[in-house]
């Protein structure tokens, strides 16, 4: 049905893959020229990303896709985004992709879903800051419905071909399939810390047919909350490739960086933070495979996705702090790509709730006193 | 002979639970680290008349054979229960060396005695001035005829007050690298010459002591793994046992207390209080995913290397860290030692902060860890 699946040899075979892509692809000159333009990604990638199957990782076979498990994507992300190449796969391949598996079937869920294993649909899905449901009214028309309202917060906006928007019915929130160009349908832009695109969105009057209610009130509200778990598990995974890859950036600069005639590696107070930095690092390893083993079941999801978002965000946070510090003055700079990997730890780390948030869900769930 | 290998997990868990609740008293098992033997004897006994005292040793030596899973097993019900050590040192360390690097003569002398409790064993390594920097050590043993004589001072010896055998690393040879001229002798402590002395711990208790080597005579024969190889004997019985050092059952019995004083000190539904939990349990739940990845590593029959440093660290901080929030969540009871009133029960809140120094300090401090994986596994230079 839906498996996570833990086929090693699977996972060892996106592992190269996207090694290989990571690196023949990366160029940070043209990641600083993607800085604050749309979509904020290469779509030569994106198609080459398609070309793989890799917006299909997540969708059963059934419907067109590979039919592979959260392991397998997390694999994938967490070595692409060592060469920052990983979007616009987190919020397209995994949150829209799962919002959508997750939605009672249909001919426009499988036509979707086939759209976007083929890669020429790319959907994204329209909240609200903090996972809130977006501020969204559907008013039944007799004949189609009629939304109008505000998402300010719709990562993946930018390069999408349909939002998925969550509106309000009578008895709860529907999730409805618009097309990006629809009329009514306005984008305007904030830029995230790592100077990517994250769209807010305006509906005025957006007329739609009644077939394009892809999840009724209950259901809808089920597969967005289960999608959003899922994809902080994966996006726990592309926390840690940012925290493998800043920590191996920092050893590395220890390891040739000379002061007083020696290399600063050997100084017993830098060797202890990065001590320190590598233990962070091994907390993250086993929190985010805490979460994939913990994540098929959706009564554990929940925990499983707090656990390993909340660590790989604190990790990939603290560690892209500590790296600056570590390098030193030119860890400050612009020309250093130290800081492209710290802005996008901070992107990702806020992105579906930071380690604080998700304490807050863990106390909420009354875990703190179990 | 039972085989408890043969066991499901579950199963062996299960009787290691029955034999527990079955023999074990309850004066120890309030969680404290060490006893005394006239305390502890009773326990000490069932074990070895019942077959459960040795989990590691071979069979045919009085042990039970277990494989590592299933003694990580049997040391998780031990903590379960709040077990304290008994005289582990024969046990945990003298048997397996002997029987890694003694003689058949050594093997047969000295195992039974550990089993029938005729010996009782302490560890003479730490000194004055040897204690992380332990091959620092100046206790030293010069051969005469075909003894030893031994002059030194060994410090922080743990059930020295009670044991009646002491094994000890002397240097016998000055004129090489220190690591390279030290020997590992088993010396009996009732002769003239061996004083110790106690010494009372921060939290009041009299578990170590000083032992002072005078003209100590051991036999040649007492010389285990060869003369001038003690430094790896010693480190030969640094292995398994580290990983236990790194499981969460201290952290966790920590933790139930911090949950238990939170509620008495009415700061239960404080949401700073409850972020600040949430943090630690959080914190301790990884640090069991770590440790149950560790212990999948070993039941897979894989070996372990310099992974057991960062659990150290992790689970001795953890555990440390829970005891500060339970003394800081007392306020100002926190601030009163014994057992503390509360409106509904009491609590010993200095007990547990103090008791919690000290593993971050034996068995290498967390400082001299990360010493070791900054070099070993961070590559960073010397």
């Amino acid at each position: 049905m839906d498996p996570i699946s833990t086929d090693d040899s699977m996972i060892a075979e996106l592992r190269d893959g996207a090694q290989r892509l990571v690196a023949d692809y990366t160029d940070h000159g043209r990641t600083r020229r993607m800085r604050r333009t749309l979509p904020g990604h290469d779509l030569e990638l994106a198609a080459t990303f398609a070309e793989l199957g890799w917006f299909g990782v997540l969708v059963p076979e059934a419907d067109g896709g590979i039919g592979l498990g959260l392991a397998e994507m997390a694999t994938l992300v967490r070595e692409l985004e060592k060469g920052l190449i990983a979007e616009p796969l987190l919020a397209q391949a995994v949150l829209a992709a799962r919002v959508l598996v997750h939605a009672p079937a249909g001919p426009a869920r499988s036509r979707l879903l086939a759209g976007l294993a083929a890669g020429e649909i790319r959907p994204a899905l329209a909240l609200d800051f903090d996972d809130a449901l977006p501020t969204v009214t559907a008013t039944d028309e007799g004949e189609g419905f009629r939304l109008s309202g505000t998402a300010l917060s719709v990562a993946g906006a930018a390069g999408a071909t349909h939002l998925l928007v969550p509106a309000q019915l009578d008895k709860g929130y529907g999730l409805f399939l618009l097309p990006a160009d629809a009329p009514g349908i306005t984008l305007s832009w904030l830029w995230r810390a790592d100077d990517s695109p994250l769209g807010q969105l305006t509906l005025t009057g957006v007329t739609v047919p009644d077939e394009v209610l892809l999840a009724p009130p209950m259901a809808a509200e089920a597969a967005i909350s289960r999608a959003l778990d899922e994809t902080r598990v994966v996006a726990a995974g592309a926390l840690l490739g940012l925290t493998e890859h800043m920590l191996a950036m920092t050893l590395e600069y220890m390891g040739i960086r000379r002061q007083y005639d020696q290399l600063i590696g050997s100084f017993q107070a830098l060797q202890h933070k990065a001590v320190d930095l590598y233990i962070e690092k091994e907390r993250a390893v086993a929190a985010l495979g805490f979460g994939l083993s913990r994540a098929i079941d959706p009564t554990t999801l929940p925990l499983a996705a707090l656990r390993a978002k909340g660590r790989c965000s604190e990790a990939a946070s603290r560690i892209a702090r500590e790296a600056i510090q570590l390098h030193g003055a030119i860890g400050f700079t612009e020309e250093h790509d130290l800081g492209l990997y710290v802005k996008r730890a901070l992107t990702l780390s806020a992105w579906l709730g930071n380690a604080g948030e998700q304490r807050r869900r863990f106390v909420s769930m009354g875990l703190a006193l179990a | 002979m039972q085989d408890w290998n043969a066991l499901s997990d579950e199963a062996f868990r299960a009787a290691a639970r029955q034999f527990i609740e079955t023999h074990c008293p309850a004066h120890i098992r309030r969680g404290e680290e060490h006893v005394r033997w006239e305390q502890s004897q009773g326990w000490y006994k069932a074990m070895a008349a019942h077959g459960w005292l040795a989990p590691g040793w071979p069979v045919e030596h009085g042990g039970m054979g277990l494989k590592q899973a299933k003694h990580l097993i049997y040391l998780e019900e031990w903590a379960r229960a709040g077990i304290s050590r008994v005289m582990e040192q024969g046990v945990l360390n003298v048997g397996p060396v002997l029987l890694a690097h003694g003689t058949p003569e050594q093997v047969a002398h000295y195992l039974p005695r550990i089993v029938s409790a005729e010996h009782l064993w302490c560890q003479g390594f730490s000194e004055p001035g040897a204690g992380s920097d332990l091959a620092a050590l100046r206790t030293e043993a010069r051969i005469d005829g075909d003894e030893f004589i031994i002059n030194g001072h060994k410090i922080w010896t743990s059930g020295a007050v009670d044991a009646n055998h002491i094994f000890v690393l002397a240097r016998t040879d000055k004129n090489v690298r220190k690591q390279a001229g030290i020997s590992f002798i088993l010396v009996d402590m009732r002769q003239p010459g061996v004083t110790v002395k106690p010494i009372v711990t921060i939290n009041g208790d009299a578990e170590f002591a000083e032992v002072f080597l005078d003209d100590v005579r051991a036999p040649v024969a007492n010389l285990v793994g060869g003369l001038n190889n003690g430094w790896k004997v010693a480190q030969s019985l640094l292995g398994f046992e580290r990983v236990w050092a790194g499981s969460p059952h201290m952290g966790r019995q920590a933790m139930d207390r911090l949950v238990r004083v939170a509620r008495l000190a009415g700061r239960d539904r404080d949401p700073v209080t409850l972020d600040r939990i949430a943090q630690l349990q959080i914190d301790l739940a990884d640090n069991a995913e770590m440790y149950e990845r560790l212990a999948q590593e070993i039941r897979a029959g894989h070996s372990f290397g310099f992974e057991v440093s960062t659990l150290k660290i992790v689970a001795t901080e953890t555990y440390a860290r829970i005891t500060e929030l339970t003394q800081e969540i007392a306020a100002e009871r926190g601030g009163l030692g014994g057992e503390v009133p509360f409106d509904e029960g009491t609590a010993d809140l200095l007990r547990d902060y103090l008791t919690a120094r000290a593993p971050m300090i034996y068995g290498g401090t967390v400082q001299i860890h990360r010493n070791i994986l900054a070099k070993r596994v961070l590559g960073l230079p010397g």
